[in-house]
């Protein structure tokens, strides 16, 4: 292996293990959001909810480096960029690349259980949506307004 | 795994819809008296054991609580019940003030001044009869006054009455539902399930009953309520106690709880304030009013009974207030005048009878005597009777009926006797001896007094035997009774000698008139003790001129008393230097001495004292023979109040503000009003002396006048309305903080209903558009793996 190589290996090992802890944090992010929606605890929605955006800000800034990363490899193996993977990077390193295997692994791993966290809050939040929604078209029709034309929601009597 | 996952998230959406529908619950109730926000409370599910893994099952909706304030909301009951209270009394003191407003009510003020006004025009022109007239009318307006007030205020305290029925009938229908929701309440929360929507329900019914009655309430740990009343339970655990109500003319109303034995003290809630003005503001109120209307007949009727009417005197008086058969053995004559039947009190003291001789105008005056504690209605009857030309008789009903011979007339009036030497004991015609001192008199058994009278020129023995029989005490014995001895002797009765009691002193004189009259004083033991020892051997004569005095004028001192007139020597009218006459009062105190000698013009009036005069004609007078005569000064004609209290003689009948009216015979012609305090025409001093009592400090009205007890009365009225008004704003002030309180704690904010709502709404948009960006992202990841 090239010198070259050998430069690129320890900098996608740091890229692949920072979105993995990324992805960590997404998921106990989500994790919260769960266990607030099924609490109906809005003020720990709202904590986490504030956390999230931070860590969906942090998003850009890794496909920025990834995509730089992966040119660096386009242009040492001749190799379009788009057409590389973590997998097929390495297959390329052949020894030099079980560790980014493993890791590879794991942050598969971890994207499953995003995925799936991430779907359940969907399905609550919809839910919790959906009936707020109706409580709100219910009290808006009550207050003689029509809630999709917008109303006053807020009767400033009371 | 995902049965659990599943299972979890089940809960977490029925929770959350529990929580949902709770918001919408509060929100749908915000405008609701009495309704308490509602919150879910959350508590976490027991996890599940798989395999020795204890793995959370999420969380569940355990109970829905009311946000609530048992403390609070007890002293809003309080303060609800105190409240309505106040509310209902400013309104039932505000309706009674309204009765006595001036001058949009019955202005009894107005027809008092009026009345009063009209007595001291009249007493200008006492013979006035449009003024008459116009008397009659505002006495009339005023009992008119006091009669609406009173019964006024009886149909006011009969709806007071009706209102308490209505209300007790609403206490036990609250009762009732409180006794149903209790049940309700229990039945539900027994199966763990809190029933907020009717505890809100049941809060609401009791301060319901607060505001009636005034309740406490308790909750039971079953959480049922004990509502008690004045410490009896209203609604137990079993149910409802029926409440009733006892109303009655005069007579408290009582509160009852069924199965309580005896009254409940309701002090609270509308109910309460009834059952006070019913039974302690309105009969005291009456009292008051009562006791100014008795006050005002008593007064007036005192002065009136004592007046003479424009007609003259009476000949006819039926007394308005019949004694009572207080022993009940079917008489009248044996009841004391004080046996309590009669609607005043009779003291003991004089009453002074005036008859007056239609055709001449002669008057005479009698003293009647009253003792309280012996004088009976027979007594009184006897003693009218016993005055000349006058009847008197107790009606079956038990009124004293009392009627004048024909061509005579009486009253009871202070009027002087104008001609008070009836007898001509004082330098009359008759032949007359008087003791030179008032009795009594020692005298012994067996003596005898033994006078010559000359019958035309025939001396006629007589000899007056005194025996101990005929005395209480023969060694005290007193000029009356030794006239009545000689009166009743058949040879003074057959010569013509006749003798009489002179302000205490015994006079003896022959029937006729003239210097022809003469009697010898003979002798007998019996004329030293008279002090006549040294007349033995003389020979009395009369003469053809009498002295006749004549009184004029109106007495205007105090008390009734006796005025004695002696002449200081023996001498001729007008003609003997030095001659006069002294004139002692009832305590042997010398009033004034008056000169009759030489240079006095017979038939001219001399002023005595105390607005009295007196004029002599020609005539010789004799101090050594005892010449005297008494005139009665009465300032008061009847102490003993015997006129008033049965009602003879009065302006007024009754003897409260329900029953006072006008004397029904002054109705019909007002010259039977009393003007006059004598027979003169122009005499209004009756009038002047009920015109004195509007401003005279009246003992039984606390010392103050008609006036002052009149604006004491109507301010305590205002006084009562605007203290239970004032009351009533501050606990209402009170009652509103701790409502306000019970809103911070209890009350839907609609505000942060809805804000919550939409804060959850944007939070689960938010959730939601967080995932859809992390699926994104991760697609980018996912693409790299």
């Amino acid at each position: 292996m090239s010198s070259a190589v050998d430069g690129l290996v320890p900098r996608i090992e740091a890229l692949v293990q920072e979105e993995l802890c990324a992805q960590r944090r997404v998921l106990e992010n989500l994790v919260r959001q769960e266990n607030a929606l099924t609490n109906a605890d809005i003020a720990s929605l709202e904590g986490a909810l504030s956390e999230a955006r931070d860590l969906a800000a942090g998003a850009s800034p890794r496909e920025s480096q990834r995509r730089m990363l992966l040119k660096d490899f386009e242009r040492l193996w001749g190799v379009s960029a788009k057409s590389l993977t973590l997998g097929s990077i390495a297959a390329r390193l052949g020894g030099s690349g079980r560790r980014l295997k493993r890791m590879r692994a794991e942050l598969s791993d971890e994207l499953r259980e995003v995925g799936r966290t991430a779907a359940r809050v969907r399905t609550f939040a919809r839910y919790h949506q959906g009936v707020i929604r109706e409580a709100v078209e219910r009290v808006v029709e009550q207050e003689g307004g029509v809630a999709s034309e917008g109303g006053t929601l807020i009767n400033a009597e009371a | 795994m995902s049965g659990i996952g599943f299972n979890t998230g089940l809960k977490a959406l029925l929770a959350s819809q529990a929580a949902l529908d709770t918001v919408g619950h509060n929100i749908a109730n915000a405008g609701i008296a009495g309704y308490s926000q509602q919150k879910v409370l959350f508590n976490t599910s027991a996890p599940l054991n798989v395999r020795g893994l204890l793995i959370g099952s999420g969380v569940n909706a355990a109970s829905i609580q009311r946000s609530f304030d048992s403390v609070l909301q007890g002293r809003i009951f309080s303060r609800q019940g105190i409240g309505s209270a106040f509310q209902a009394r400013a309104n039932s003191f505000g309706q009674i003030e309204e009765m006595f407003a001036e001058p949009n009510g019955f202005s009894l003020g107005k027809s008092m001044d009026g009345f009063f006004a009209s007595a001291s025009a009249l007493a200008g022109e006492p013979g006035d009869t449009v003024l008459r007239t116009s008397m009659s009318q505002a006495a009339m307006d005023l009992t008119t006054v006091f009669n609406e007030l009173a019964s006024t205020m009886k149909t006011f305290d009969e709806d007071n009455g009706l209102q308490l029925k209505a209300e007790v009938n609403q206490v036990n229908d609250l009762a009732a539902q409180v006794a149903v929701l209790n049940e309700q309440i229990a039945e539900t929360e027994a199966s763990g399930i809190p029933a907020n929507d009717l505890r809100d329900q049941r809060g609401i019914v009791i301060e319901g009953l607060s505001q009636v009655v005034g309740v406490k309430a308790i909750e039971s740990s079953t959480g049922s309520v004990t509502v008690t009343v004045g410490g009896a339970t209203l609604v137990g655990l079993k149910g409802a106690y029926k409440m009733s109500v006892k109303t009655g003319t005069g007579e408290a109303p009582k509160v009852k709880l069924a199965g309580v034995v005896g009254t409940i003290d309701v002090t609270g809630g509308s109910l309460g304030a009834h059952l006070e003005v019913s039974s302690t503001s309105l009969p005291k109120l009456d009292t008051e009013l009562d006791k100014l209307a008795k006050e005002m007949i008593f007064q007036i009727n005192k002065v009136h009974s004592t007046g003479v009417p424009g007609s003259g005197p009476y000949n006819l008086l039926v007394a308005d207030n019949a004694i009572g058969d207080a022993d009940g053995d079917g008489k009248f004559t044996d009841e004391l005048l004080n046996n309590g039947s009669l609607p005043f009190d009779v003291k003991s003291g004089d009453l002074y009878v005036t008859v007056t001789e239609t055709a001449t105008g002669e008057i005479t005056k009698h003293k009647l005597s009253i003792n309280s504690k012996k004088t009976t209605m027979g007594d009184l009857a006897e003693a009218l009777n016993d005055i000349p030309n006058m009847n008197a008789e107790i009606g079956s009903l038990g009124n004293l009926r009392i009627v004048s011979d024909a061509g005579f007339g009486y009253d009871f009036s202070p009027t002087l006797d104008t001609n008070p030497d009836d007898m001509g004991a004082f330098g009359g015609g008759k032949a007359s001896l008087g003791t030179q001192g008032a009795g009594p008199f020692a005298l012994a058994d067996g003596q005898t007094l033994d006078f010559n009278v000359d019958l035309a020129g025939v001396p006629t023995p007589v000899s007056v035997n005194l025996s101990l029989g005929d005395f209480k005490d023969i060694t005290e014995a007193t000029a009356a009774e030794i006239a009545a001895v000689i009166n009743a002797d058949p040879s003074a009765q057959a010569a013509g000698l006749e003798a009489t009691e002179v302000g205490g002193h015994l006079v003896v004189q022959t029937a006729g008139e003239g210097a022809d009259e003469a009697f010898d004083v003979v002798g007998g033991a019996g004329l030293s003790g008279l002090g006549w020892g040294g007349f033995t051997g003389s020979t009395i004569s009369g003469s053809d001129n009498s002295v006749a005095p004549v009184i004029s004028g109106s007495f205007t001192g105090e008390g009734n008393g006796i005025y004695t007139f002696k002449p200081t020597g023996d001498g001729t009218i007008g003609t003997t230097a030095g001659l006069g006459v002294e004139v002692y009062d009832e305590k042997g105190d010398l009033v004034v001495t008056l000169d009759v000698g030489d240079g006095y013009v017979p038939g001219t009036d001399l002023t005595v004292a105390n607005g009295v005069s007196v004029s002599f004609g020609l005539g010789d007078l004799s101090a050594t023979q005892g010449d005297l005569f008494d005139l009665d000064v009465v300032s008061d004609p009847d102490t003993t109040d015997a006129l008033v209290a049965l009602g003879i003689g009065g302006l007024f009948t009754g003897s409260s503000a329900m029953d006072i009216g006008l004397r029904s015979d002054i109705e019909l012609d007002p010259n039977m009003m009393a003007a006059a305090f004598s027979n003169a025409e122009s005499d209004g001093g009756a009038l002047l002396a009920m015109f004195g009592q509007k401003d005279a400090a009246q003992a039984n009205l606390g010392g103050g006048t008609f006036d002052d007890f009149y604006s004491q009365f109507v301010g305590s009225v205002g006084f009562e309305a605007s203290t239970a008004e004032t009351a009533m704003n501050a606990n209402n002030a009170l009652l509103s903080s701790l409502q306000q309180q019970r809103e911070q704690v209890s009350g839907v904010n609609l505000d942060e209903e809805m804000t919550n709502m939409l804060r959850y709404e944007q939070s689960y948009q938010a959730a939601a558009q967080y995932i859809s960006a992390v699926n994104q992202m991760n697609d980018a990841v996912l693409n790299l793996i």
